[in-house]
This record gives C-alpha cells, sequence and structure tokens, in this order.
C-alpha cells in the first residue's frame, strides 16, 4: 500500500512521463536516421537465409558457386570503351569509364551494386582466415602501452591482460567463433551503432529519468513541506525504505519502457533475422583491423540481454547514489546538479592519474567510466576495461559500496533534526 | 504519563532549551511563550523529529525514542505549517496517512469519515485541497492527527493564519478531543488555551517558569495589578516608573493598566489579573512583545 502511494507519487509527477515520450521520439528519430541503409542489409540477411550465418567450407563452396555466377555475368559486360574481362564488380565499378557512363540499364546497375556488396562478403569470408593470422594481439598490446604512455606496473598489467587475449584469439580461432556472416562492420558499423551510439543515448537518458525519479520521491515531503506529518507517523523515518523501494521499481518500469521502446523500434527498421545468434566476436562485426574479441562466446542476442542486465544494474547504483545524495540535501534540483558533477569528476579524473602505477586501472572500475563504451563490455579491447571481469568486479564493488553508504545514510537519517 | 526529564537542546554554541522539567498527565496543556522561546524545539522533540542533547523524554516509563514506533503510534502531530499535497483530496490524503499510521484500510476509511464530519470537512472530501482556506487546511490538519486515536496529541500554533470564528470552532473541537489523552498546545496566542487548558506551562530563559493552572498563574500578579487614569502631561513619568501591561484613551486622560509592588495612591483600582496579564509582564523584555506593543 505504501509503496503503490510512492509509486503514485512518481508517475503523476508530469516530467516523468514527457521525458519518457521525449526520449522515445528522439531515439526513433535517431534510428530513423540511419534507416538509408536497410536496403543494402538487406542483402547480408539474404545471403544468411541462403547459406546460414556459419561460414566452412561446405558454405564458402555453395557460396562460390553462387558468385561465379556473378563473375560470369560481370565477365561479359563491356565499357563504352569496350573494354570487359573483369573479374569482379568492384573491378568493373573502380573503372570511371564504367561508372559513369554504365552501359547497362538501371536495373542492372543497382543489381550491380548489390552484387559488389556480395563480392564484399564473399571475398571477406574467404580471407578471415589469413586476417586472423595477421592479427598480432601482442604487437597490439605494446602499440596502446606506447598511444596513451603506460609506465612500469601499469605498462606490465597492460601486457598480461593482452597475453590472456591472446589466448582467447586462439580459442576462438578453434572454434570459429570469428567465421559467422554478420553485417559488414567496417562499411555499417552496425554493432556500433546499437551499442555504442544507441546505448550510449539510451544510458544517458535513463541517468536523467533515475535521478530525477529518485530524486523526487525521496525528497517529496520535504519539497511538498509534509515532512513533518509523514515522519512522525507510526512508520516514522522507516517510509524512506519504502520509497527506495518504489524508485527502484518506478526505474525498473522506465528502464522497462524506455529500452524496450527504443529496441522495437530499432528492430522494426532493421532486419536481423538469422543473425541473433552469430557471436560478438564474428570478424564482420570489426570496424578496425583489430576485430572485437568477447571473453566468452557470446551470441548477438546474448549480448543484447548482457547489456540490459548491465545498463540495468549500472542504474541501480547510480539511483542508489542519487537516493543517498536525496538523504542528505533534500532537494531534488540540488540532488540533480550534484550528482551530474559526481558523474563528471567520475570520468575526468582517472584521466588525470598517472599511467606508471596499477592504481591508473583500478581508478577506471567506476560505473561512470564503464559506461562510457558499453560496445566494448565483455571484450578485450580498451586498455582499461580490457580485463575479463571488468564489468562484474566493477558493478559488485560498487554495489557495495552504494549499498554501505545507504545504510549509513539511513541510518544517520534516523537520528537527523527533521524541520 | 509523559515526562521531560531535565532535557536541554544546544545547536552548535547556542543553548535553546536547559534542563527543562516536565510532567504530563491527561489533560491540555497550554505551552505558552514568546516566539523564539523554544517551543517549537520542546514540541518537536516530543514529536521525535529532533533530540535532546542532555535528558531524556519518557513515556509510561520508557525513553520515546526506544519507544520508536510504538510511541509513534499514540502520538498525534500539527505542526506550525502543516503539510499537504496539493492536487490531493482530504479523504486521499489522510488515506495515506493511515497507511503511514498503520491502519487497516477498512478502520481507515471509518475513522476518515468520522474525523471529517467532527471537523465539518464532510461536504468537501473528495475535493482538491489547492482550493481550500486556511481553516480548512488547519481543520484537515486536526483530523490527521485523530487518524490513529492518539494519547499524545501536540499542536503547534495551530490557530495561526485563522480568522477569530475559526479559532473558536478550533477551541471547541480540542475541548471535545481532551478525554482520555495529553493534548500539548503551542501558542503565543493567550486566548486559545486561557478557556481551555488545565495546565499553562511557560518558558523564559530557556528553562520553565510555571507548569501550573490558569487561576494560579493569574494570581501571581494578585494585589500588584492597576488601572488609573493619568494625564497626558503625567504620562512619560508613569511610564518611567511602573510596568505598563495595557493603556487606552479616555477623552484628554489615558487609562493605564499596570503592575506595581503595592497600592500606593488612592486612585489606583485594583483589578483581577489575567492570564494575558501575567504573560505580559513576564516576557516584558521580550523583543517580540516589545515589538507588538509600539
Amino acid at each position: 500500500m505504501i509503496i503503490k502511494q510512492e509509486l503514485l507519487k512518481i508517475f503523476r509527477l508530469p516530467i516523468v512521463g514527457i521525458l519518457l515520450l521525449f526520449f522515445i521520439i528522439i531515439n526513433g528519430l535517431f534510428i530513423w536516421s540511419h534507416s538509408y541503409i536497410k536496403e543494402e542489409l538487406s542483402v547480408l540477411t539474404s545471403l544468411v537465409d541462403k547459406y546460414g550465418t556459419a561460414i566452412n567450407e561446405e558454405m564458402l563452396a555453395q557460396f562460390g558457386g553462387d558468385y561465379q555466377q556473378i563473375s560470369d555475368w560481370v565477365s561479359t559486360i563491356e565499357d563504352l570503351n569496350g573494354k570487359s574481362g573483369y573479374e569482379h564488380p568492384s573491378d568493373l565499378l573502380a573503372d570511371d569509364e564504367f561508372f559513369l557512363n554504365p552501359p547497362i540499364s538501371d536495373k542492372e546497375f543497382n543489381q550491380l551494386l548489390e552484387y559488389d556488396l556480395i563480392e564484399t562478403y564473399y571475398r571477406t569470408a574467404q580471407d578471415i582466415d589469413g586476417i586472423y593470422e595477421n592479427v598480432n594481439v601482442r604487437a597490439r598490446a605494446e602499440e596502446t602501452i606506447d598511444l596513451y604512455g603506460f609506465q612500469g606496473e601499469a605498462a606490465e598489467t597492460v601486457r598480461a591482460q593482452f597475453e590472456k587475449l591472446a589466448d582467447r584469439k586462439e580459442q576462438l580461432i578453434e572454434n570459429g567463433e570469428h567465421k559467422h556472416l554478420f553485417f559488414y562492420g567496417k562499411i555499417y558499423k552496425m554493432h556500433n551503432l546499437l551499442f555504442k551510439d544507441i546505448g550510449m543515448i539510451l544510458i544517458f537518458e535513463l541517468i536523467i529519468l533515475a535521478v530525477l525519479i529518485t530524486g523526487a520521491v525521496t525528497n517529496y515531503e520535504f519539497e511538498q513541506k509534509t515532512a513533518l506529518v509523514t515522519y512522525t507517523t507510526k512508520i516514522g523515518r522507516k517510509l524512506v525504505i519504502p520509497k527506495l523501494f518504489a524508485a527502484i521499481t518506478a526505474n525498473t518500469a522506465v528502464i522497462i519502457s524506455l529500452i524496450g521502446a527504443t529496441l522495437a523500434i530499432y528492430f522494426l527498421v532493421f532486419n536481423y533475422s538469422g543473425l541473433w545468434h552469430v557471436p560478438i566476436s564474428s570478424y564482420f562485426n570489426a570496424i578496425t583491423d583489430f576485430p572485437y574479441i568477447t571473453w566468452w562466446n557470446i551470441s548477438f542476442i546474448e549480448y543484447i540481454g548482457l547489456m540490459l542486465l548491465l545498463i540495468y544494474l549500472v542504474m541501480m547504483l547510480f539511483s542508489g547514489m542519487t537516493y543517498i545524495l536525496s538523504i542528505w540535501l533534500k532537494n531534488t534540483y540540488l540532488v540533480f546538479i550534484s550528482f551530474m558533477v559526481i558523474l563528471g569528476l567520475g570520468v575526468l579524473i582517472p584521466g588525470y592519474i598517472p599511467l606508471s602505477t596499477n592504481f591508473s586501472h583500478y581508478i577506471h572500475q567506476t560505473p561512470f567510466f564503464m559506461i562510457l563504451n558499453p560496445h566494448e563490455w565483455f571484450m578485450g579491447y580498451s586498455p582499461f576495461t580490457i580485463s575479463p571481469y571488468y564489468e562484474v568486479i566493477t558493478i559488485s564493488s560498487w554495489a557495495v559500496f552504494v549499498a554501505g553508504l545507504i545504510f549509513v545514510s539511513i541510518r544517520r537519517f534516523y537520528r537527523q533534526a527533521l524541520h | 504519563m509523559l515526562v521531560i526529564e531535565n532535557v536541554s537542546k544546544q545547536y552548535g554554541n547556542f543553548q535553546a532549551l536547559n534542563s527543562i522539567q516536565l510532567e504530563f498527565q491527561n489533560g491540555i496543556y497550554g505551552l505558552l511563550a514568546p516566539n523564539g522561546a523554544g517551543k517549537t524545539t520542546l514540541i518537536k522533540m516530543i514529536a521525535t523529529l529532533m533530540f535532546p542533547t542532555k535528558g531524556e523524554i519518557l513515556y509510561n516509563g520508557t525513553n520515546i525514542v526506544a519507544l520508536d514506533d510504538k510511541y509513534r503510534d499514540v502520538l498525534g502531530y500539527l505542526p506550525q505549517h502543516f503539510g499537504y499535497y496539493k492536487n490531493y483530496s482530504p479523504e486521499k490524503y489522510l488515506f495515506y496517512l493511515a497507511a503511514l499510521k498503520g491502519l487497516d484500510k477498512s478502520t481507515a476509511k471509518q475513522r476518515i469519515n468520522e474525523l471529517l464530519t467532527l471537523v465539518g470537512l464532510e461536504d468537501v472530501t473528495r475535493k482538491k485541497m489547492k482550493k481550500f482556506s486556511g481553516g480548512m487546511i488547519q481543520r484537515v490538519g486536526i483530523a490527521q492527527e485523530m487518524l490513529n486515536d492518539p494519547k499524545v496529541l501536540i499542536l503547534d500554533e495551530p490557530t495561526a493564519g485563522l480568522d477569530p470564528k475559526e479559532r473558536a470552532r478550533f477551541r471547541k473541537i480540542l475541548t471535545s478531543l481532551a478525554r482520555d489523552r495529553i493534548i500539548i498546545l503551542s501558542t503565543h496566542i493567550v486566548s486559545d488555551v486561557e478557556s481551555i487548558a488545565n495546565q499553562i506551562i511557560m518558558i523564559k530563559e530557556k528553562k520553565v517558569l510555571y507548569q501550573d493552572t490558569v487561576a494560579h498563574i493569574s494570581n501571581q500578579l494578585k494585589g500588584m495589578l492597576f488601572e488609573t487614569e493619568v494625564s497626558l502631561a503625567e504620562e512619560d513619568q508613569f511610564r518611567d516608573n511602573y510596568q505598563i501591561i495595557g493603556e487606552r484613551q479616555e477623552q484628554e486622560k489615558l487609562i493605564f493598566r499596570f503592575v506595581a509592588e503595592q497600592r500606593l495612591e488612592e486612585a489606583w483600582q485594583e483589578v483581577i489579573p489575567t492570564l494575558e496579564d501575567v504573560f505580559l509582564h513576564v516576557y516584558e523584555d521580550d523583543q517580540t512583545l516589545a515589538g507588538s506593543m509600539k
């Protein structure tokens, strides 16, 4: 009954509904602004329908047989100078004479563009083994150390983590996680669009909502000037506990609504059929020469699940921090500003720590830093987050820290003079 | 029984209350002192909103902090500024507070109907409180503090902002609630408590000056309170010599009500002291009163 009443207070705040709707519209528009690529993406989903996602000898033979027909067709086309015998669609499109004055119909030209994409997938699929042979994780470690300027034990830690990643790369090659068709990352950057761009947008939108909701419900009695009445009832100051649960429940509902609506729009715009179980470590996900390597074999759908779980847990941490600030400050505006200052400091301070001791690594183990790269979660990629258990350690240690502070704050509130 | 046992309250270097010793049995107690004398601090300590720096407050022999929710279960409190949710109706707000007071839904419903009728708000139970007058809000406040049928009822400056008619109505309601419970009414308006309080408590210089009946306290000035006519020419000298409690002008003369050790002149009429006379006498030097008399 009390939690229900506290929840009603939250959902009657116009700002919550307005912001939620506004964010869903913004996210929808952002997704829609990338929808121009969805036609090209359908080339891959058609290939997956035909050959599946796993790249193996049988698949390559079948794919190669079909590609030969494309190659045959391309070889018959002459440009205006009578030049012909092109082997691949890309060769033909690279010929400026042909490209500027194509001697084929528009329909054929569009077909050629599609073939060019099919060629990209086919030839990349063929090259993956060679590409991974050239992926030098240890060299990457040294490049990273030089790039960031790590020294001493901090540099050793980076080396040690990349060493583990090198082992993981061998394991990955062995089980063929990297050899799966997926939207070509170097062209479409779909992993980054969903997990970095949209992921970051969602995280910052949810931070605003979580801080507002938690601050508003915790400070409600002080801001409505009802504290002296409510905190002298039988439940008394223990009312802050149902308020915490109401904040958690409301934040859960808002997280589900915003992420649910955003992902629904995303997957209505972009067709991922056949791709749900493709490992995130697929080479096609890579956007640079150093591919994404997850520490475990995680499929696309599992990665979404893990991202949602981490976003949820991070929001619970932020909600907990807001709750603590609210108990001390008792004013939603002050709480909001204070939280944003803490967030800003949490992001900026690690950048000023000398990179010579392991403290430089520990200081990055905060939810503030973790939320900056959601597309690299559970991966060996950036030096500060490379540890296999970076996310688990960060979340669990901060959960203990925040829970402890909540306990202390509540105890203090019980003995605080209320005005 | 509620006992304030040697309670002191200090804010940093400022001593708000010093060694307060009080006992409350069932009945109405008027806590009478000017603004800033520490009434609200004492009230807030009894309401568990503040904690004594020294001493303790006992209810039936146990510290109220240790009693925790058992004490608050028998406590009703109307703060000086009664806060409410503007977009709630009195019924809805009382239902929420009833839940906080641990009442089940059916008991709450019955109590809310009874109390809103008692305070004369039965016709507006579902109207939003943002349209209510100050008097109506104060009546909602009285209803909320009675929800749990409290044994200790605390009202801090409950008549502030009420017109005389509302004040009279308020006193009537309070009298009807006075059986079987301790009612502590803090005020700086003598007429709020003069006619209804069983005992008056006065605080001066951070300590309890009186805890007694109206009659006994009024008797403090027996034989020392007079009225006399003073010409305008003698006015200044008279003011310098005596403590003036009240004055009025009739034609070319001033009639002073004043305190003197004994009757010095035939023309002086001895008058029966009231609680207000004692109040004005006791807080003669108080800045708030001095300001209000000018």
